[in-house]
This record gives C-alpha cells, structure tokens and sequence, in this order.
C-alpha cells in the first residue's frame, strides 16, 4: 500500500451568489461539498464528470488557487489551508497545474524560452547559465527541439502548445500535478501523444497526478483509481477497473450508458431527460435526486454516506445501506 | 440519389490558387444518414458550406457540380438558394450560444423561419405551429420556455431550440455540423435520440459531421473519413470500422483510448495534420504515414476495395487482414 501524498478532508467552496435586491437574502451555490478524498502517492487519480459538476473548482481548491470555504488539505503532513502567502508561495513548487487550453494559457507575446525559464526566476532557482541548460534538457523530454524556444506560442500548433503547456508545469519538479482536461481541446490524432507524453513524464518524474476529464474512456485508460463527482459531490469512487466495469451508483451508470463508443452496440436506455442543475447551499438530501431512476423518499432527507461496496470501492447512495 | 456531390473543387486566395477540398464526391439517398469525419481543418465544415452555397467570400467553387432533385445548386444564384435554405436543407451547427440571436425571445425565433417560407400563414396558427415544434423537440415547460431569450436555456435546451428551428419546415435534408460536441455526455445522448426519432418521423436524410467516431459509428450508416481537404476513405459503417483501409484510418481507431491498453502506450500517429498552405501534390497523409511510397506523392485515384467501399491509397498491402 502506498502511502498518502494528499488527505482532503472536509472541503468546501461556495460561491455566493448576487443578490437580488439589497433586501433579499444572501444565498450561495455549493461548488465542492464536504469532499473527503485521498490522493495516494504515484497514483493517478482521475475525476469525472458533467460540466458544471465542480471538478475543475475541486482542483484548483486543492492547489489553493480558490480558497476554501471550509475543510483541510494536507499535503505530506503540512495543511495547506494554514499556510501563509508567503509560505503557500514556495510550498507551489510542489504542485503544478495543467490547462485545457494551451493558446490561451501561454502569454502570447513571449518567446517559449521565456515562458519556461519565468518560474524558475520567480522561486529563485539556478543561476542563468544553468537555467538555459535546464530547459535545452527538458524540452527534448517533451518531443520538442531546440528551435522551438525561440517561438511565440502562436507559431505552435495545439500538440505542441500543449508540450510547452506541460513542461512548464514540469520545470519546478513538482511532486503532484493537475491535469484540468489536459487533451480535451486536441484534435484526436494529437489526444493520444499527449496521452503518451503525460504517462512518460509522470513515470520519468516520479508524478502524482489528478486527472480532470469529462471523458470516460481517456479516464479509465489514464488511470489507477476514478472518482466520479455529481454536483459538488463525490458519489463513488474506486479502482478504475471498478468503476469502469463494475460501477454501482445510478450516476455512474447513467453515465456510462449515454457514452457512445465505436464498440458499443445499443442505443437504448432510459434516461431521465433533466437538465443539471445548480445546488443551493440550505439543500440537503442525495444531489443526484432528481434525475435517479431509483429514487425513494428518504433520500431528499439527508446526503447519503458513502457506503463500501469492495475494496476500496466507495458509493454514495442508500441503495447499497440496505444490501450491506 | 437526393443529393449528389460530384468531382468539387475549392479554392481560397486571391487569384483562387491554393484548394482546399479536392475532388469531394458525396451521395445522399432519401432517409440515409451519411458521416463526415474528420480533424480541425480537414474540410469537413466547408464541405457543407459548399454545397449550400454559403461559402465565406475567400473561397470559390472552382469545379464540380451538387445535384439536388435535377438540378445544379453550384449555378443557383443567392436568391434561388435562399429559397431552398431552410425549407428543403435544416441546419444544426456547433455554437448554440452564436447561432442564436441572443436579443430575441425563442418564440420569434422559431416563428422567424415558418414565416420566412409561408408568408402568409395567420398569427394563430404561426403560434400554434412554434409551440408544436418546441413539444416535439422536448421543451420543457413550454408556455415558459418559449417567451425565454437564449440565455436563460441550458445548453441542451439551446441544442432543441436549433434543432426545432432546423425541422421546421420539414426539410428534406438536415444538416448537422458538431451538433452535440459542445454538450455533455448525457444531454448528447438526448439529443441524438431526439435527432433520431425526427429523421424517423418525417423521412428525412442527414448529413452528420462530427469529429467523434463513436459518435459517428451509432448516427451515421455511411462514413467519409477527411483528411487536409479530400475525402481518403468511404464506405458502409460496419466496412469502415471491422475492415478500415487507409493507414489514416486505421490509425484513428487504433489511437482511440476506449482500444488502448491500460498501462501501455496508446498507438498513436506520429506528426501533425498538415494545413492547406503545407498541402503539396500527391496523398496529404504522405509525411505521417508508415507505408509511404515514392510513387504516393504523384495524383491518387480512389479504387473501390469491396462493394460501396473506396479508398485513397496505392499501397494497402494485405487487405483483410
């Protein structure tokens, strides 16, 4: 068993929401609900779900990038939600963040050399000659060469951003990354070598990483455990083999069952035809209420526990309170 | 044949030198569904654009012609074409977000094209036909929803309202470009199902163009892989996806993730696709490909493999292998 990089427990982010009038209440939509989550070294945890669901705020909660409104992470015995600026600024180094969108997270109007050799100057690192060495080493890691420093991110094609994109998160040899829909924005020839480059790098670097995606199949084949989150909330979460094949919880089998793969024959489940909503905060109950097939009274009355179905393999729904 | 694309030729520039499809050749039977597959910047959007006439002013039909019911849409001045645009071809594209005029309320939307085609259809009955269409789409609630502005709807329910919009006239022809790329899992299913049943219900064909071939593989019942401009391979769905030919093709669905092995390397293609200005003679697949000739970068013809099956390449090797 490996040990614990990052212990999430309790987190939350609201956001509040406009008032209305000056008179009328405060009200605030629940981003990331009490989410208690362990991130084991050397793993790749992946997280899915709609757009909407929170998985993106989760991530940047956990890098601190959006203060949490309530909860701990701990991050090799440290909780970072104590940390000062300052202290949470060096404490970076440790933990990266990827974007989806390559273009528009590269500043336009600086070279790539630039862009790789900024964070080693903010934290201080090397001295010039040994920065410059560093990034001709790095850069062919990532299938790049040479010349490609001396571009702007606009004469790069998406894959290519996408290798900057990623070696600049590399360049402060982090322990732990974040990949937010790293490839969803890539043309689908292009998808699976960054795909191969994050596998490469994270064995090269001794990474940890969470992998955001809304795409189920680059989910199971990236990683070691999935979590799958609904509104907020984790609803299950296992080994990726479990949750792929073995998926328990009525979301997750909605899911998988509106996913349309070259392999798949059927075309014919029935789905409740709801839109996803947002949650307010005085909300308590099962999130997924609404668009369950399987739904009871007694699930609006609290949110459900999660409840061990195998090994590892954690469920949030009554359904399984009764069999277990 | 409904709709018969033969030999068309694209070009963009100044003096129209550089093309940008090459030789597009397309058939659409009535109630047929075709699939057009292909990368960003592949053509398959100009491809549609094309043949409705609504090429951006750069590009022009250099040569081919687009045979609808006897007739050559390529020689249709604007005006004939508006007539048919709306009324005998529906259009679903991507951005429900842009596609929709953010300022007017559903309701005109949607009344916007009946009237457009039926001049003098009475008040009544128009609000009788827009709340029919918002039913048959799924609208939720549709006393409220039809008096909504585009922003106040959901990406699904955008998605509806396009697609309401694109049926109502009852086309022949609906054509459907990334209709469903920009929505979640669960609402693309909706919204395919619902696509479905509308084909089924008043006979329609469609042209689908998407860039995801699981989607694709379960909408379409013939495939056109694209690739810089041309059209590399075509052929029935089951033929393209158990007996794919094209090394470009092969390699899309071996590079899928859903047939990758978990904890070995994704089989990828190497490289990039090319962009129209890279293009030079010859197969555009030539710098990627692992079983490039010599004789590959001189003009290549389609030949047709097994019944309804053709593909772009002199250098397949063993088929059904």
């Amino acid at each position: 068993m490996s040990k614990v990089l990052i212990k999430v427990k309790g987190l939350t982010k609201e956001f509040e929401n406009r008032r209305k009038g000056f008179f009328s209440k405060r009200s605030s939509l629940i981003a990331v609900n009490n989410v208690d989550l362990e991130i084991l070294e050397g793993e790749t945890l992946g997280l899915v779900g709609e757009s909407g669901c929170g998985k993106s705020t989760l991530g940047k909660t956990i890098l601190q990038l959006e203060k949490p409104t309530s909860g701990e992470v701990v991050f090799e015995g440290v909780d970072l939600t104590t940390l000062s600026k300052a202290e949470l600024r060096s404490f970076r180094q440790n933990m990266q963040l990827v974007f989806q969108d390559p273009h528009s997270a590269l500043h336009s109007k600086k070279k790539v050399k630039w862009l790789l050799e900024e964070p080693l100057i903010a934290h201080d690192i090397g001295g010039r000659k040994t920065r410059r060495e560093l990034i001709r080493d790095l850069i062919e890691v990532v299938g790049l060469s040479k010349e490609h420093l001396e571009r702007y991110p606009s004469e790069l094609s998406g894959g290519q951003a996408q290798r900057i994109g990623i070696l600049s998160a590399l360049m402060l040899s982090p322990k732990f990354i974040v990949a937010d829909e790293a490839v969803s924005a890539l043309d689908m020839s292009i998808q699976g070598q960054i795909l191969n480059l994050l596998n490469r790098i994270k064995k090269r670097f001794n990474l940890t990483m969470l992998f955001i995606t809304h795409d189920l199949s680059v989910c199971y084949y990236m990683s070691d455990r999935i979590a799958v989150m609904y509104l907020g909330n984790i609803v299950e979460v296992g080994p990726a083999e479990d949750v792929y094949k073995k998926h328990k919880h009525p979301y997750t089998k909605l899911l998988f069952s509106s996913l349309l793969t070259v392999d798949k024959e059927i075309l014919n489940v029935d789905i409740v035809t709801k839109d996803i909503a947002t949650l307010e905060s005085d909300y308590s109950g099962c999130p997924f209420y609404e668009r369950c097939n399987k739904k009871r009274d007694r699930c609006l009355m609290m949110l459900p526990r999660m409840i061990k179905v195998a090994p590892d393999h954690f469920v949030r729904c009554i359904l399984y309170e009764e069999i277990g | 044949m409904l709709l018969k694309v033969s030999n068309l030729h694209v070009s963009i520039g100044k003096d129209k030198s550089k093309e940008v499809l090459n030789n597009i050749n397309l058939e659409l039977d009535s109630k047929e569904v075709i699939g057009i597959i292909g990368e960003s910047g592949s053509g398959k959007s100009m491809t549609v654009k094309a043949l409705l006439g609504l090429l951006p002013r750069q590009a022009q039909i250099t040569k081919g012609e687009v045979i609808y019911k006897d007739k050559d849409l390529v020689t249709f001045s604007d005006e004939e074409m508006r007539k048919l645009l709306g009324k005998e071809f529906g259009m679903i594209f991507q951005n429900s977000m842009t596609a929709l005029n953010p300022l007017i309320k559903v309701k005109h939307q949607v009344a916007e094209v009946i009237k457009k085609h039926n001049k003098d259809i009475s008040e009544k009955e128009l609000n009788k036909q827009v709340e029919q269409l918002l039913r048959e789409v799924n609208m939720p609630n549709i006393e409220l929803s039809k008096e909504k502005y585009p922003h106040e709807l959901s990406g699904g329910q955008k998605q509806r309202v396009l697609i309401a919009i694109a049926i109502a006239n009852k086309p022949n022809i609906l054509i459907a470009d990334e209709a469903t790329t920009a929505l979640d899992v669960t609402v693309q299913f909706q919204i395919i199902r619902l696509l479905k049943s509308m084909l089924d219900k008043y006979e329609m064909s469609m042209i689908f163009i998407s860039h995801d071939l699981g989607l694709i593989r379960h909408v379409a019942n013939y495939i056109y892989i694209m690739y810089a401009g041309e059209i590399l391979e075509r052929g029935e769905v089951m033929q393209i996806f158990t007996n794919p030919q094209h090394p470009y093709t092969k390699g899309l669905i071996r590079s899928l993730p859903e047939f990758a092995i978990k904890g070995e390397q994704i089989e990828v293609i190497p490289g990039r696709a090319l962009s129209i200005n890279e293009k030079e003679k010859g197969c555009p697949f030539y710098k990627r490909c692992n079983r490039r000739l010599e004789a590959c970068l001189k003009e290549i013809h389609e030949v047709e493999i097994e019944n309804k099956h053709f593909v772009k390449c002199i250098n397949l090797g063993e088929t059904h292998e």
